[in-house]
C-alpha cells in the first residue's frame, strides 16, 4: 500500500505543479516557486517591533523581474500582519532603498548581492540568497536538492538582524547554520 | 438458648441479604445511568480530542505545506499513527491536494480535500481543520478517529458496574460478618455467663471440700485437748491430794462444752469423723430433743413437735442429728430476738430424694428471714451475719455435712416476710421396720479385762499418761510406747494380751500400719484403735478393727476393750 500511496502522491504532485504553472502564465516552475516560498517565507520569520512599523509589507526582488512579477500576481489583495503587501524590483544602485525591505531576495549578480548584503548590515532585513544563482550569503539561501528548491537558514545571520526565524522553517531547512 | 439466637441471628442475616441487594442494584443502576451519561459525552469528547489533534498536525506540518517538504509531512504522520485510535489521516495543501496521508486497513483516504467524508460512521469521528500561519493558509489537514465500539464500553461498563456491586458485595458481607460476629459475640458472653455460673457452683464444692479438709485437720488438735480435758476430770474423783486435783483442773473450763460442739460440727462438716450411725425411730427421740432444746433457748422462745405418723426409720449419726436440730433451733431462735415459736416438724417423703423414699426434718422460724444471697452461702463454714462471740457461723456447715454424709439434702427457704424453714432430708433406712435395732446395751466387761496385759501406744504425752491411768484404773496391766515403732519393739519384746494404739501418729508407721503388722505376725490379736479423726478410719473398719472414738469416757474404753478381748480370744 505504502508504494501505491507514494505513486498517487507523485502523480498528484506533477498535476498541482501543473496545475499552479497553468495559472501562472509563461512563468518557469522555478520562478513560480522560489517565488511562492519568498511570499510564504514571511509568515515563518518575525521581525522585532518598530515604534513605527512601515505602512506596507515591502517584498523586494534584485535581478529576477520574473520572480517579481509573479509575486506580484501571489500577492496581489493580499496582506501580511494586516499591512498590504508591495514588491518592488530593485538593483544594486538603489542599495540605500534596501534597508526598507523586509524582505530582500538576491536573485542574481553576486557583486550586487554582496552590495545589498553589506548595505542591509544589522538591520532586520530578511535576506534570501541563491547558492545556485551564486549568491548565498542571506539568512535563507534558496538552494536545489533532487530537483526541488529548498533552502538553508542561517540562524547566525538572523539574529545579527535581529529577526526571529521560527522552528518549522528550521524543521523544513535542508541546512541550518547556527 | 441456642436455637431462638440462631433464628434471631439468621432473620438479621436475611434482612442484611435483602439490603445487600436492594444496595447493590442501586449501585448498578447508578453507574448504568452514569455510563449512558458518559456515552452520550463520549462521542462530544472524542471529536474535540481529535480536532485537537487535527490541530496539532496543521501546526506541525504548517512549514512543510508551505514549502511543499512531502517527507516532513509524512514525518508528522507517522507520529500519529501510534495512536490506534486514528483511522486515518490526511494533508492537503492549498488546493486540497493530498500531500501526505495514510489510512489503516479497511480505512480509506480521499485524495482531494474535497472528497473527504465529515460524517464517517457510527463510531467513527473526524476533523478537518485548516493549516494557517501568520495569516497565510497554507492547507488542511484531515484526521479520522474512532470511537470505542458501544460493546466494548458496555463491557467495560459491565466490569465496571460488576466491580461496584463486587465491592457493594463486600461492604454488605463484611457489615453482616460484623454483625454476626457480634451477635456470636453476644451469645458467648451470655454462654461465659452461665459457665461462669456454673464454674462459682463448682468453686463453691471445691472451696467446701478444702475448709472442710482444713476444719478436719484442725479438729484433729483439738480433740486431743477435749480428750485431756474430760478424763482429766475423770481421773479428778479418784485424785488422792488436792494438789493433783487442782493441776487437774487447771485448763478445764467451760469451755469444753462449746469445744466439743465445734470439733463435732467441723467433722460433720469435713465428713471425716467416723459417723457412729445407727437406725433410729425419729419419733422416739423427740423427748430427748424437746429436753435438750428447753435448756439451749429463751423463755420467749416456745417449741412446737410435728411429727407425723408411722415415720420411715433413717440411719444417722443421733448425736450428730441432736446438733443438727439443736444448731437450727439456736438459729430459730437467733432470728426471733422478740421471741416466737419454732416449729420441728418431721415426715415421710416418698420418692422425695431423687425417687428414693426419704423423711423431711424440717427447723421453721416466723423471724427475720435471709435474703437469697445470705442462703446461697449459709452453708459456707464461717459464714454468719452475727457479731464476733456471737457465732462462729458453722451451724448450717455442721448440719450440711451431716446431711451428706448420709447422701441426704439440705434445703432453706424463706418467703419474704414469712419467717425461715431448714428442710433435712433424710434417706429411709434400708432395713424393715421390725429390725430397727434399739439403743444398744453397752455389756460390762470389766471383769473378763482385769488382768489383761495391754500395750498401749500413743504419741501424744499427756493422752498416754491419761489414757494409761484409765487403763490401770480397769485393772489391766500396762506397758506404755509413744510411737509405732516403740510399739513395735515393745511388742516384740514381752507377751501382750491386747493392743490400744491411737492411729494418727508421726513417723513412717501410723496406727493403723502397726495394727496389721502386729496382726500378721500373730493373727487374732485383740486390737483396739482411737481416733478422733483419721482418713484411715474407714479403712481400719473395713478392716475389722474395732475404732474407739476420742474423746471417750473410761467405761466406753472399758466396754471397747471388752468387746475386742471377748473377738480376739480364740
Ligand atoms: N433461721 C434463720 N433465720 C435467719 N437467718 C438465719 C437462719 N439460720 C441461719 N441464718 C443465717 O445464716 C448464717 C449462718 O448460719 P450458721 O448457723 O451457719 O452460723 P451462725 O449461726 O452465724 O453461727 P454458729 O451457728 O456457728 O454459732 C447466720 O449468721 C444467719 O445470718
Ligand atoms: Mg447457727
Amino acid at each position: 500500500m505504502g508504494r501505491r500511496f507514494l505513486r498517487t502522491c507523485c502523480a498528484l504532485a506533477a498535476l498541482g505543479v501543473a496545475l499552479s504553472a497553468g495559472v501562472a502564465s509563461a512563468a518557469t516552475p522555478e520562478a513560480e516557486v522560489k517565488a511562492a516560498y519568498l511570499y510564504k517565507l514571511a509568515s515563518f520569520v518575525r521581525w522585532p517591533p518598530t515604534p513605527q512599523p512601515p505602512a506596507t509589507f515591502r517584498l523586494c526582488v534584485a535581478g529576477r523581474s520574473d520572480i517579481a512579477a509573479v509575486l506580484r500576481g501571489l500577492t496581489r489583495g493580499q496582506q501580511i500582519d494586516g499591512r498590504p503587501l508591495s514588491v518592488e524590483v530593485i538593483g544594486a544602485a538603489q542599495a540605500s532603498r534596501a534597508s526598507g525591505c523586509q524582505v530582500l531576495y538576491l536573485g542574481r549578480g553576486a557583486e550586487a548581492a554582496r552590495t545589498l548584503i553589506g548595505a542591509t548590515e544589522g538591520v532586520p532585513v530578511l535576506t534570501v540568497g541563491d547558492r545556485d544563482a551564486g549568491t548565498p550569503g542571506g539568512v535563507i539561501d534558496f538552494v536545489l536538492k533532487s530537483e526541488r528548491v529548498r533552502f538553508a537558514a542561517n540562524v547566525k545571520r538572523a539574529k545579527a538582524r535581529r529577526l526571529d526565524l521560527s522552528a518549522k522553517l528550521l524543521d523544513v531547512a535542508v541546512e541550518v547554520t547556527r | 438458648m441456642s436455637a431462638p439466637l440462631y433464628q434471631r441471628f439468621g432473620r438479621g442475616m436475611l434482612e442484611r441479604r435483602w439490603a445487600t441487594g436492594g444496595l447493590a442494584l442501586l449501585l448498578l443502576a447508578a453507574s448504568l445511568f452514569l455510563g449512558w451519561q458518559s456515552e452520550r459525552r463520549e462521542s462530544a469528547e472524542r471529536y474535540r480530542q481529535v480536532t485537537v489533534q487535527a490541530r496539532i498536525l496543521g501546526t506541525s506540518v504548517a512549514s512543510a505545506l508551505a514549502f511543499d517538504d512531502d517527507s516532513t509531512a509524512r514525518d508528522y504522520l507517522a507520529g500519529l499513527r501510534l495512536n490506534p485510535s486514528i483511522l486515518a489521516a490526511g494533508v492537503y495543501d492549498e488546493s486540497g491536494r493530498l500531500v501526505a496521508g495514510y489510512a489503516r486497513p479497511g480505512q480509506a483516504i480521499a485524495q482531494l480535500a474535497s472528497g473527504l467524508d465529515h460524517h464517517p460512521g457510527a463510531r467513527q469521528v473526524s476533523a478537518f481543520e485548516p493549516v494557517k500561519e501568520g495569516g497565510l493558509e497554507l492547507g488542511h489537514v484531515y484526521v479520522r478517529a474512532s470511537v470505542e465500539p458501544l460493546s466494548a464500553r458496555l463491557s467495560r461498563y459491565l466490569a465496571i458496574g460488576i466491580l461496584l456491586v463486587l465491592a457493594a458485595l463486600s461492604i454488605a458481607i463484611l457489615g453482616a460478618s460484623n454483625a454476626a460476629s457480634a451477635a456470636a459475640n453476644r451469645a458467648l458472653q451470655s454462654e461465659i455467663a452461665a459457665r461462669e455460673k456454673a464454674q462459682a457452683a463448682l468453686r463453691q464444692a471445691q472451696k467446701m471440700e478444702v475448709l472442710g479438709q482444713l476444719t478436719g485437720g484442725v479438729a484433729h488438735d483439738f480433740n486431743n485437748l477435749l480428750m485431756a480435758a474430760s478424763s482429766g476430770l475423770e481421773l479428778m474423783e479418784r485424785a488422792k491430794t488436792e494438789d493433783r486435783r487442782k493441776q487437774l483442773v487447771t485448763g478445764i473450763s467451760e469451755a469444753l462444752q462449746r469445744g466439743a460442739r465445734i470439733t463435732g460440727q467441723l467433722l460433720a462438716f469435713a465428713r471425716r469423723s467416723p459417723m457412729q450411725n445407727e437406725v433410729v425411730q425419729l419419733e422416739q427421740r423427740i423427748d430427748k430433743l424437746a429436753e435438750l432444746l428447753d435448756h439451749s433457748l429463751r423463755e420467749d422462745v416456745s417449741v412446737k413437735f410435728d411429727i407425723g405418723e408411722g415415720l420411715w426409720p433413717v440411719q444417722i449419726d443421733v448425736s450428730q442429728f441432736e446438733v443438727a436440730i439443736l444448731n437450727l433451733a439456736v438459729n430459730a431462735k437467733d432470728a426471733m430476738p422478740n421471741g416466737g415459736l419454732i416449729c420441728i416438724a418431721a415426715q415421710n417423703s416418698p420418692g422425695g430424694l431423687e425417687g428414693a423414699d426419704a423423711v423431711e426434718v424440717s427447723v421453721a422460724d416466723e423471724g427475720l428471714g435471709m435474703s437469697p444471697e445470705a442462703i446461697e452461702k449459709a452453708f459456707e463454714p464461717f459464714f454468719t451475719t452475727k457479731e464476733i462471740g456471737r457465732g462462729t457461723g458453722l451451724g448450717l456447715s455442721q448440719v450440711y455435712g451431716f446431711v451428706q454424709a448420709l447422701g441426704g439434702s439440705v434445703e432453706i427457704a424463706s418467703p419474704p416476710g414469712d419467717g425461715t424453714t431448714v428442710t433435712m432430708v433424710l434417706p429411709r433406712a434400708p432395713h424393715d421396720e421390725g429390725t430397727v435395732a434399739a439403743m444398744p446395751e453397752r455389756p460390762a466387761q470389766a471383769t473378763s479385762i482385769a488382768g489383761l496385759r495391754v500395750m498401749l501406744v500413743e504419741d501424744d504425752e499427756a493422752l498416754n499418761e491419761l489414757v494409761g491411768e484409765m487403763l490401770v484404773d480397769l485393772g489391766v496391766e500396762v506397758a506404755r510406747a509413744g510411737s509405732a515403732a516403740e510399739g513395735l519393739s515393745l511388742f516384740a519384746a514381752g507377751a501382750f494380751d491386747l493392743v490400744v494404739s491411737d492411729m494418727v501418729m508421726p513417723g513412717k508407721l501410723d496406727g493403723l500400719a502397726l495394727a496389721r503388722r502386729l496382726r500378721s505376725e500373730r493373727a487374732g490379736l485383740p486390737v483396739l484403735l482411737m481416733t478422733g479423726y483419721s482418713n484411715a478410719a474407714d479403712a481400719a473398719l473395713a478392716d475389722g478393727f474395732r475404732v474407739l472414738r476420742k474423746p471417750f469416757s473410761s467405761a466406753e474404753l472399758a466396754a471397747a476393750l471388752g468387746e475386742v478381748a471377748v473377738r480376739g480370744r480364740p
